[in-house]
C-alpha cells in the first residue's frame, strides 16, 4: 500500500508525470499558433521539477519498499539533466520551427525521455533500471525519427532502435542471470548477495551483459556504432538532447549497476571497463581526425569523452565515481554548448552541419566564433576551461586505483584528439569565409543569451569548479 | 672631410710619446693594476738606463733598426721610383717564394676551404639530413601521417550497415566474455 | 594595493583585453590606444616589484595564498622571488614594445590581436608567480590558447601547419608532466611547490619525474631533438608574435627546471644531468651549424634562439655537477647566475633581433636573406641597431649577450674544460652565422631595386629598437643590479641542489 510518504519522495517524478500528460493532451486541443505555450510550458514543468528535486531530505531515502532511491548522485545527475533539457528546448525551438517540426511530440517525448532519466538513476531495483532505461530509449527512438521525411532521420532510427533493442535483450538476459544467482532483484540486497553468492560464474556472466548493456548506453566502444549515424541522422536537436541528458542517465545507470549493485565485484568489471576505455578513447580519437561533417566529429568526440569518464568508473571507488559524474556533468554542458552554436547557426534549408561551413566564422560572426571556440578548447581539455578539470580529475581517479598505464594510455590519446578540436577552431579564425555562402544566427534572443550563458559558464566554471566537486563528492560520502 | 681629424691627429701623435714614456713605461702610472713578476721584468732592465725621453730618442738613431730602416728606404725609392725593372727581376728570380708571401701561406684558403666551406656544408647536411629528414621528417610529419592514415582505415569500419554494426555488438560480447574466461585462467 | 601586487599584475592585462575587445573592427585605433594604455599600466605597476621585493631576504615574496579547490586541496597560491621578478619585468617591458610595434603594421582585426596579446602577457606572468603546480600548470598551458590564435589568423603563408605544429608539440610535452603532478599530488595530498620540494621520493619515483618534467620543459626551451617547432612557429608568426614568442615564451622552459627539476627530482637531475648538458652542447653547435645554412632572416634567428638557450640549460645543469661533484658553490652560482642573466639578455636581444627584422618585412615582404643587400646605404639609423644587436648576439662583451655566455662558460671550465670549450664554440659558430647575416643584408651593393626605395625607420620604430637597445647596453655595461636582485635567489636554489632526498 503505498503511503503518503513514498509519494512525496518521489514528487518531483510524479509531478513531471502529470505534468507531461496533461501537456500532450493539451496539444491536442491548442491552435497551432499557440504551440508557443507548450514551448514555454514545458520549461517552466522542467524548473519546477528542479526545484522539487532540489527539496530533499537529508541523506538518501529509498520509497516503495527499496525500489526507488533518493540520493545525492540521483539529485544532482537529475538536476543536470533537467538543465540540459531546458537547454535543448531553448536551442531547438527555431530549429524546429524552419523544418516545421514545432510540434507538441516534440516536447511531450523529451519530457518523458526526461521521466526515464530520473526514474533510471534513481533506481534501486533491477527492473526500476530496465523501466527507466526502457522510457528514456523509447522515447528517444521517436524522437530521432521525427522528420519522417528525411531518409537520413529514418535510418538512424531503425538503426539505433534495432541496436538498441539487442543490448536491451543483452540488458535483460544479463539480469536474468544475476536474478538467478542471487535470487534478488534489489541493488542493495544484490550487493550484499554478491559477497557470498554461491555461483560467482553465474554473476561473472551475467555482469557481462550488463556491461555491455552500459556500454551501449554510453556509446563505448566496441558498441558505439549507433552513435555517429544516429548523432548524423537526428535533427540537430535530438542529437543535442541525446549527447547530454542520455549520457548523464548512462553514467546514473553504470553507477547503479555495477556499484550500488555489483560493487563487490568490482574487480571483475574493473578491468572490462579499463578496456572498453582503452578501445574507446582509441577509437573515438582516431576515427574524428578524418570526419567532415561537425555532427559526426562531434560524435566521435562523445565516444572518446565516454572513454575518459570510463577512466573514473575504473577507480571503483568515491573518488573514482565523483570524477566520473563530475565528468558527466562538464561533458552535458559542453555538448550542449557545441551543439547550441550548430543550432544557432542553422535556418530553414540549410544544415550548418560541415566543418566547411564553418570557415572564416571570425570575420562574420565573431562572437559566434568565440562561444564555439570556448566549448571546442573545452571538449578538447585545455585549461583553464572547465573540461581539462574534469580530465585531471579522471586522470587522478585513474592514477590512485593503479593503473598508471591507463592514465598514459588517456595523456597520449588527448594529444590525438586534440587535433581535430584545432582543425575545426583553425577552419574558423584562420580560413577565409566561403565566398557566396552568408552566416545568419537565429534571431531569437532567448537562444543567444542562453548559449552565450552556457558557452561562458565553461569559461567560468573553468576558473571556480570548486563547488560543484564537492557538491559530486558529497554524494558519494557513505 | 677627414683631412682636419687627421692634421688635428697627426700634430700630437709626433710628441705625445715624448711625454707620456717616462710615466707610462718607468713610472707608476699604471699603480697596482699591472703585476710583473721579478724574473721577468725586462720594462724594469730598461728603465734602469733610462736618462729622459730626448737621450732615449738620440740613442735610437745610433742603434741597428734605425739602420735598417734607412736601407730599406733607400733600396725601396730606388727600385719603385727609379728602377722598377729590378722589382720584377727579383720577382721572377724568387718565384717560389713570392708566391709563398703572396698567398699568405694559403692559410686562407686552408681556413676558407676548411672552415667556412666546410662548416657550411656541415650546417646543411645538419639542417637536410637532421631536421628536415629526422626529426621533422620521420617524427613529426611521420607520425602525423601514420596516425591520419590509420584514422581512414579504422573509419571503414564505420560500414553504415546495420548488421555489421550488431555483428561488432556481439564480437564485443565474445571478447570480454573470452577476455574474462583467459584471465580466470 | 601592495599586498594583492601580483594579482594584479596577472588579472590587469587579462581584463583589459575585454574593452580592446569590445571596441571592435569599427574602431582600431580606440583599440589600439586602449591596449597601449593597459600595457603601459601593468609596466608601471611591475615597476612596484623592484622597492617591494627585498633581494637580500631568501624565499618566496609578495605571497598571496587562498584556497581554490577545497575537494583537491588546491590553493591560488602565489609568490615571487628574483628571478621571477626579472622576468616579469622582462615580460611587462616586451609587453609595451610589442603594441607600439603592432600598431601599423597590423590591419585585419587589430582589436583582437591587442587582446590576445594582453591576455597571453597576463598568463605568462602567472606562470612566473605561480606557486601552486596546478596553478602554474593551469597558466602554462592557457598560454597555448592566445598563441595558437596569433600565429594562425597574422601569420605568413605556412601559419597553420606551424601553429598546429607549436600547439600539438607544446601540449604533448606538458600532457606528460600533468601526469607527473597528478603522482606528485597522489603522494603528497597537495600541489604547493613548497612542500613538494621537501617531499621525500626514491630513486625509481625521481627518474620517472625528471622525465616527465624533462619532456615538458624541453620542448619549451626548447632543447635538441624537440625544438623544430620553433623554427616554423618563429618564421610564420607576426613579428609581435615571435617578439614575445622569443623573449618571454622561451624562458618559461628554463623557469620551469629551476621550480620543478631542481626542488622536486634533485637526485634524478643529477644523475642525468650528464644528459642534459650533452643536450644543451649539441644544441650550441649542432644547432649554430644549421643557423649558419639559413636563407630566411628569421629561421636563422630562431635557429640562434635555440642555440642561446642552450647557454641556459647548461648553466642550470652545471651547476649540479659542480656542486655535487666537487662541492664548488662558487663556481655553481656563477653558473646559475650566468643562465638567469643570459635568460634576460636573450629575452631583449633576440626580441629587438626579430623587431629589426620585422622592420625589413614591412618594407619588402620578404625574409629572404638573397633579396636584401646594401640596406645600409638607404637605412642608416636602421642599420646601427641592426649591427648593435647583432653584436649582442654574438655575445660581443659591453652588450648583454656577453655577460651570461661568459659566466657560464667559466663554470663550466671548472666542471670540465672539455665542456666549456664545447661551449664557447657558440663565440666562434655565433660570431660567423650572426656577422654573415649582417654582411649579406647590410653591407655590399643594392642589388634589388626595392631596396633602394626603403625608408628609414620611423619614429616608432625608434622607440621599440631603442628601448631594447637601451637595455642591451645596460645589461652589458651594468649587469650588477640584475644580478644583485637574483643573487639570494641563486643561492638558494644552489644550496637546494645539494640537498639529497635519496
Amino acid at each position: 500500500m503505498p503511503n503518503i510518504n513514498d509519494i512525496l519522495i518521489m514528487l518531483p517524478e510524479f509531478f513531471l508525470v502529470t505534468a507531461a500528460c496533461i501537456l500532450l493532451l493539451a496539444d491536442a486541443f491548442i491552435k497551432p499558433t499557440q504551440r508557443a505555450f507548450l514551448h514555454w510550458a514545458s520549461i517552466g514543468v522542467l524548473i519546477l521539477t528542479g526545484y522539487f528535486v532540489l527539496q530533499h531530505p537529508a541523506g538518501a531515502v529509498t520509497a516503495f519498499n527499496g525500489m526507488f532511491i533518493r540520493d545525492g548522485v540521483a539529485e544532482i545527475i537529475k538536476i543536470f539533466a533537467l538543465l540540459s533539457t531546458i537547454l535543448v528546448f531553448i536551442y531547438g525551438r527555431p530549429y524546429l520551427t524552419d523544418r516545421k517540426l514545432f510540434v507538441g511530440e516534440f516536447y511531450t517525448l523529451m519530457l518523458f525521455a526526461v521521466i526515464g532519466v530520473m526514474l533510471l538513476v534513481s533506481a534501486g531495483n533491477l527492473v526500476m533500471i530496465y523501466l527507466g532505461l526502457e522510457l528514456l530509449t523509447l522515447s528517444s527512438y521517436a524522437l530521432v525519427a521525427l522528420n519522417r521525411d528525411s531518409k537520413l532521420s529514418s535510418e538512424a532510427a531503425i538503426k539505433y532502435f534495432v541496436l538498441g533493442a539487442l543490448s536491451s535483450g543483452m540488458l535483460l538476459y544479463g539480469m536474468s542471470m544475476i536474478y538467478g544467482a542471487t535470487g534478488t532483484l534489489d541493488l542493495v540486497q544484490l550487493h550484499a548477495a554478491v559477497a557470498h553468492s554461491s555461483m560467482p560464474h553465474l554473476l561473472v556472466f551475467g555482469l557481462v551483459f550488463l556491461v555491455i548493456g552500459v556500454a551501449f548506453k554510453l556509446g563505448a566502444a566496441p558498441f558505439h556504432m549507433w552513435i555517429p549515424d544516429v548523432y548524423e541522422g537526428s535533427p540537430t536537436a535530438v542529437t543535442a538532447f541525446i549527447g547530454s541528458a542520455s549520457k548523464l542517465a548512462a553514467f546514473g545507470m553504470a553507477f547503479r549497476l555495477l556499484a550500488t549493485g555489483m560493487g563487490d565485484f568490482s574487480q571483475h568489471w574493473q578491468l572490462m571497463l579499463a578496456a572498453l576505455a582503452v578501445l574507446s578513447l582509441a577509437i573515438g580519437n582516431v576515427v574524428a581526425i578524418v570526419q567532415s561533417n561537425l555532427k559526426r566529429l562531434l560524435a566521435y568526440s562523445t565516444i572518446s569523452h565516454m572513454g575518459y569518464l570510463l577512466l573514473g568508473l575504473v577507480n571503483a571507488g568515491p573518488e573514482g565515481y565523483s570524477a566520473a559524474m563530475f565528468y558527466a556533468v562538464s561533458y552535458a554542458l559542453m555538448s550542449t554548448a557545441a551543439f547550441g552554436v550548430i543550432l544557432a547557426l542553422s535556418r530553414a534549408g540549410f544544415e550548418c552541419e560541415n566543418i566547411d561551413d564553418f570557415k572564416g566564422l571570425n570575420q562574420r560572426a565573431p562572437w559566434m566564433a568565440f562561444l564555439m571556440m570556448l566549448s571546442l578548447f573545452s571538449l578538447a581539455g585545455v585549461p583553464p576551461l572547465f573540461g581539462f578539470f574534469a580530465k585531471l580529475l579522471v586522470l587522478q581517479a585513474a592514477i590512485h586505483a593503479g593503473m598508471m598505464w591507463l592514465a598514459i594510455v588517456g595523456a597520449v590519446f588527448a594529444i590525438i584528439g586534440l587535433y581535430y578540436y584545432l582543425r575545426v577552431v583553425k577552419v574558423m579564425y584562420f580560413d577565409k569565409p566561403e565566398a557566396g555562402t552568408e552566416v545568419r544566427i537565429q534571431p531569437d534572443f532567448t537562444l543567444r543569451l542562453t548559449l552565450s550563458l552556457n558557452a561562458l559558464a565553461l569559461l567560468a566554471l573553468g576558473l571556480y569548479w570548486g563547488p560543484l566537486l564537492s557538491w559530486c563528492k558529497q554524494a558519494f560520502v557513505g | 672631410m677627414v683631412t682636419l681629424p687627421l692634421i688635428l691627429l697627426a700634430i700630437p701623435s709626433l710628441f705625445v710619446g715624448m711625454f707620456t714614456v717616462k710615466p707610462m713605461l718607468f713610472g707608476g702610472w699604471f699603480g697596482g693594476a699591472v703585476h710583473v713578476n721579478e724574473a721577468n721584468d725586462v720594462l724594469g732592465e730598461i728603465g734602469k738606463e733610462f736618462d729622459g725621453s730626448l737621450a732615449m730618442a738620440l740613442h735610437g738613431f745610433t742603434q741597428l733598426p734605425f739602420f735598417l730602416v734607412l736601407a730599406a728606404l733607400v733600396i725601396t725609392t730606388y727600385i719603385y721610383l727609379f728602377n722598377p725593372a729590378v722589382a720584377d727581376k727579383i720577382k721572377s728570380a724568387l718565384k717560389p717564394f713570392w708566391t709563398i708571401l703572396d698567398r699568405r701561406y694559403w692559410v686562407d684558403d686552408i681556413y676558407f676551404a676548411i672552415f667556412a666551406r666546410g662548416g657550411v656544408a656541415l650546417g646543411r647536411m645538419f639542417w637536410k639530413g637532421g631536421d628536415a629528414a629526422v626529426i621533422d621528417g620521420v617524427l613529426i610529419d611521420g607520425s602525423a601521417s601514420t596516425i591520419q592514415r590509420i584514422a581512414s582505415g579504422v573509419r571503414r569500419l564505420q560500414s553504415g550497415y546495420l548488421y555489421h554494426y550488431a555483428f561488432a555488438m556481439i564480437l564485443g560480447l565474445i571478447l570480454l566474455l573470452g577476455g574474462y574466461w583467459l584471465i580466470g585462467q | 594595493m601592495f599586498n594583492h601586487l601580483l594579482s594584479l599584475l596577472i588579472w590587469l592585462p587579462i581584463a583589459g583585453a575585454v574593452p580592446v575587445l569590445l571596441a571592435g573592427s569599427g574602431r582600431p585605433n580606440t583599440a589600439r590606444w586602449l591596449a597601449l594604455l593597459m600595457a603601459i599600466l601593468t609596466f608601471v605597476i611591475s615597476l612596484f616589484l623592484i622597492p617591494q621585493y627585498n633581494p637580500d631576504v631568501t624565499g618566496m615574496q609578495l605571497v598571496e595564498s587562498h584556497l581554490w579547490i577545497e575537494a583537491l586541496n588546491v590553493h591560488y597560491s602565489l609568490g615571487v622571488d628574483g628571478i621571477s621578478v626579472a622576468l616579469i619585468l622582462l615580460t611587462t617591458f616586451v609587453g609595451i614594445l610589442v603594441i607600439v610595434g603592432a600598431w601599423e603594421v597590423i590591419q585585419d582585426k587589430p582589436h583582437q590581436y591587442m587582446a590576445a596579446m594582453l591576455v597571453l602577457e597576463g598568463l605568462m606572468i602567472g606562470v612566473f608567480c605561480a606557486t601552486d603546480a596546478l596553478l602554474f600548470y593551469v597558466f602554462f598551458e592557457a598560454m597555448l590558447i592566445p598563441m595558437f590564435i596569433l600565429i594562425g589568423i597574422w601569420g605568413g603563408p605556412r601559419r597553420v601547419y606551424a601553429t598546429l605544429k607549436f600547439f600539438i608539440y607544446t601540449f604533448l610535452g606538458s600532457i606528460f608532466m600533468l601526469i607527473g603532478l597528478i603522482y606528485l599530488y597522489l603522494k603528497a595530498g597537495t600541489f604547493d611547490l613548497h612542500t613538494l620540494a621537501t617531499l621525500p621520493l626514491t630513486m625509481q619515483e625521481q627518474s620517472w619525474l625528471f622525465f616527465a618534467f624533462l619532456i615538458a620543459f624541453a620542448v619549451k626551451v626548447p632543447m635538441v631533438p624537440v625544438h623544430t617547432w620553433l623554427p616554423d612557429a618563429h618564421v610564420e608568426a607576426p613579428t609581435g608574435g615571435s617578439v614575445v614568442l622569443a623573449a618571454v615564451m622561451l624562458k618559461i622552459g628554463g623557469y620551469g627546471f629551476l621550480r620543478f627539476s631542481l626542488p622536486i627530482v634533485p637526485d634524478a637531475s643529477m644523475h642525468f644531468a650528464w644528459l642534459v648538458i650533452l643536450l644543451s652542447l649539441i644544441a650550441v653547435v649542432y644547432i649554430g651549424y644549421v643557423a649558419l645554412v639559413q636563407e630566411d632572416m628569421k629561421k636563422l634567428v630562431a635557429y640562434s634562439s635555440v642555440a642561446h638557450m642552450g647557454f641556459v640549460t647548461l648553466g642550470i645543469f652545471i651547476a649540479f655537477m659542480l656542486v655535487r661533484e666537487q662541492g664548488n658553490t662558487d663556481a655553481a652560482r656563477l653558473g646559475m647566475q650566468g643562465a638567469m642573466v643570459q635568460m634576460i639578455s636573450h629575452g631583449f636581444v633576440s626580441g629587438a633581433m626579430f623587431s629589426c627584422i620585422g622592420v625589413l618585412y614591412d618594407r619588402l615582404h620578404t625574409r629572404s636573406i638573397k633579396d636584401y643587400g646594401g640596406v645600409i646605404n638607404v637605412m642608416p639609423w636602421f642599420g646601427f641597431f641592426y649591427v648593435l644587436f647583432a653584436m649582442a648576439n654574438c655575445g660581443l662583451p659591453g652588450t648583454s649577450g656577453f655577460v651570461g655566455e661568459f659566466m657560464v662558460i667559466l663554470a663550466s671550465f671548472s666542471a670540465n674544460p672539455w665542456i666549456a670549450l664545447f661551449a664557447a664554440f657558440t663565440l666562434i659558430i655565433g660570431a660567423a652565422y650572426t656577422l654573415w647575416l649582417v654582411k649579406r643584408v647590410l653591407w655590399g651593393d643594392i642589388t634589388n631595386p626595392h631596396v633602394a626605395e626603403m625608408k628609414d625607420i620611423n619614429g616608432r620604430e625608434v622607440l621599440v629598437l631603442g628601448a631594447f637597445a637601451a637595455l642591451v647596453l645596460a645589461v652589458g655595461i651594468w649587469p650588477q643590479p640584475l644580478t644583485h636582485l637574483m643573487d639570494s635567489s641563486v643561492a638558494q636554489l644552489v644550496q637546494v641542489l645539494a640537498v639529497h632526498k635519496v
